[in-house]
């Protein structure tokens, strides 16, 4: 309560009075006889000291002087002495209208777009169409048709099954569902044969439909009958079935690993070079000097500007380059045959994940200048390969 | 026959209601640094140590050390400051 009248006093302009002689009892109650608001008043020997609106200040000169008081005012405070100190300085009003109409400028853009959490596709995808459909970060807020982004978002995008875009002042809030892509439909009716996907050793064989044409222990070459989709009846007729069933074969693999004894390589040389670039909107200002030659590895990484917790349109990219050159290199036989070795295992790992390797052999090469490791397999795998029968002859 | 006035501070001794309230001042002592007067008729001395304050055909005296008076309205006035000793007179 106490700010807001300091505050109001402030507003309408008040003054530091001292009155001398006469009766300050007096003049204080002259002035609460006409209703002129006096305060924070001090009186010490007869020297009366307040402080008074500057409206009441001129209607008081009759009241002191028909106290016998004698009145000066010491201090002046309040917007109205503050506007009159600044009255020839025309650059604060000018500046205060600029920044208002920079304000209402930039207001007119599009400053942050909002995607909601989780994402159903890659971030830059969505954004990449987002701006097709003329929402992007920069875009004029008066040209966006926020039901056109939405069905042309959801068309670009099939992850995307539905969203809807929120404009709210310079803030684009967009929220997206994911699709729930339908399984695979597996028709079980459609007549198909088992065949032999690649060359093997049967080792066991189980059908649930369909006519079992391989034992376990014989030969297959890729594309062999396995378990057949057309099914004689007892009556001599045929039917034709969906064959489904698991057929594991023995199959022989094989890996090759390459490593030479003498080359070049590229390895990092000497100090990166950082470059890093303002950019606002779409003005992107580079705040480096240098240029770079020759071959080298390019890193970059974005960093936007964040204000309470709102990204802003303002980021500044940093590119590093690092300067590559190319260095021979040399190796022992051992140091190349373990690196091959470490290779190979790599290959195993991604080559072989859905069998299971039962004998495994190794034969290390040293041929023109190169180690040669190569590793013979054998799986354990199933085979069967199911083919649509097309036709009945 | 008794004043009607007696009879009426009967009444507002039976009710239970402030003394003062039909007409008389109101007196309001935070500890011994402020003391707000409902009811102020006008100042009649004013200095750092003693304020004599004219409330409703009374007159109240504030004694104490820096008292100032740091509020004047139509009827109501507040003075401030360390104050040792009120009296009416």
């Amino acid at each position: 309560m106490k700010l807001i009248i300091r505050g109001r006093h402030w507003l309408r302009g008040y003054v530091k009075f001292q009155s001398t002689g006469g009766s300050p009892e007096g003049f204080l109650n002259s002035c609460n006889a006409k209703q002129v608001d006096v305060w924070g008043t001090i009186c010490k020997s007869r020297l009366l000291r307040g402080y008074i609106s500057v409206r009441d200040y001129k209607k008081i000169r009759p009241v002191a002087r028909e106290n016998g008081i004698r009145l000066r005012h010491i201090e002046k405070a309040g917007l109205p002495f503050w506007t009159q100190r600044y009255r020839y300085r025309w650059g604060i009003p000018v500046g205060a209208a600029a920044f208002l109409g920079l304000l209402w400028f930039l207001s007119l853009f599009i400053w942050n777009i909002e995607l909601s959490a989780p994402l159903p596709a890659d971030e830059q995808l969505i954004r990449s169409s987002l701006a097709r459909a003329g929402l992007y970060e920069g875009a004029l807020r008066s040209g966006i048709d926020a039901q056109q982004v939405r069905l042309k978002l959801q068309m670009e995008v099939p992850e995307i099954s539905w969203a809807s875009v929120n404009m709210q002042g310079s803030f684009a809030g967009v929220e997206l569902h994911q699709t729930a892509f339908p399984p695979e439909f597996v028709d079980n009716e459609e007549p198909c044969n088992l065949k032999a996907a690649r060359d093997g050793r049967i080792v066991k064989v189980e059908a649930t439909a369909g006519q079992i044409v391989v034992k376990p222990g014989e030969g297959v070459t890729k594309g062999d009958l396995l378990v057949s989709g057309v099914v004689e009846n007892q009556t001599g007729t045929t039917t034709l079935v969906h064959a489904a069933g698991n057929v594991i074969a023995e199959t022989s693999r094989q890996l090759t690993v390459e490593v030479p004894l003498q080359g070049k390589e590229k390895k990092p040389s000497g100090d990166p070079i950082v470059h890093r670039t303002l950019s606002f909107f779409e003005l992107h200002l580079p705040l480096y000097l240098s240029n770079v030659s020759g071959e080298y590895e390019r890193e970059w990484r974005r960093d936007y500007v964040s204000f309470l917790g709102v990204r802003l349109p303002i980021y500044v990219t940093t590119a590093t380059f690092q300067p590559i050159r190319e260095e021979a290199f040399s190796l022992d036989q051992q140091q190349a045959e373990e690196k091959a070795q470490k290779l190979l295992e790599e290959k195993e790992k991604s080559a072989f994940q859905n069998m299971q390797v039962k004998r495994k052999e190794i034969e290390i090469v040293r041929k023109n200048n190169k180690i040669i490791i190569t590793g013979r397999y054998l799986c354990e795998e199933s085979i069967a390969l199911c083919e649509k029968i097309d036709k009945i002859s | 026959m008794k004043h009607p006035s007696h009879k009426i501070e009967k009444a507002v001794s039976a009710l239970e209601l402030p003394y003062g309230i039909l007409g008389g001042a109101h007196i309001e002592l935070c500890s011994n640094r402020e003391v707000n007067i409902d009811g102020c008729g006008g100042i009649l001395e004013y200095d750092e140590g003693l304020v004599r304050v004219n409330a409703s055909g009374q007159v109240i005296c504030i004694y104490g050390r820096g008292l100032h008076i740091s509020c004047l309205c139509t009827d109501q006035c507040t003075v401030k400051g360390y104050i040792t000793r009120l009296e009416f007179a």
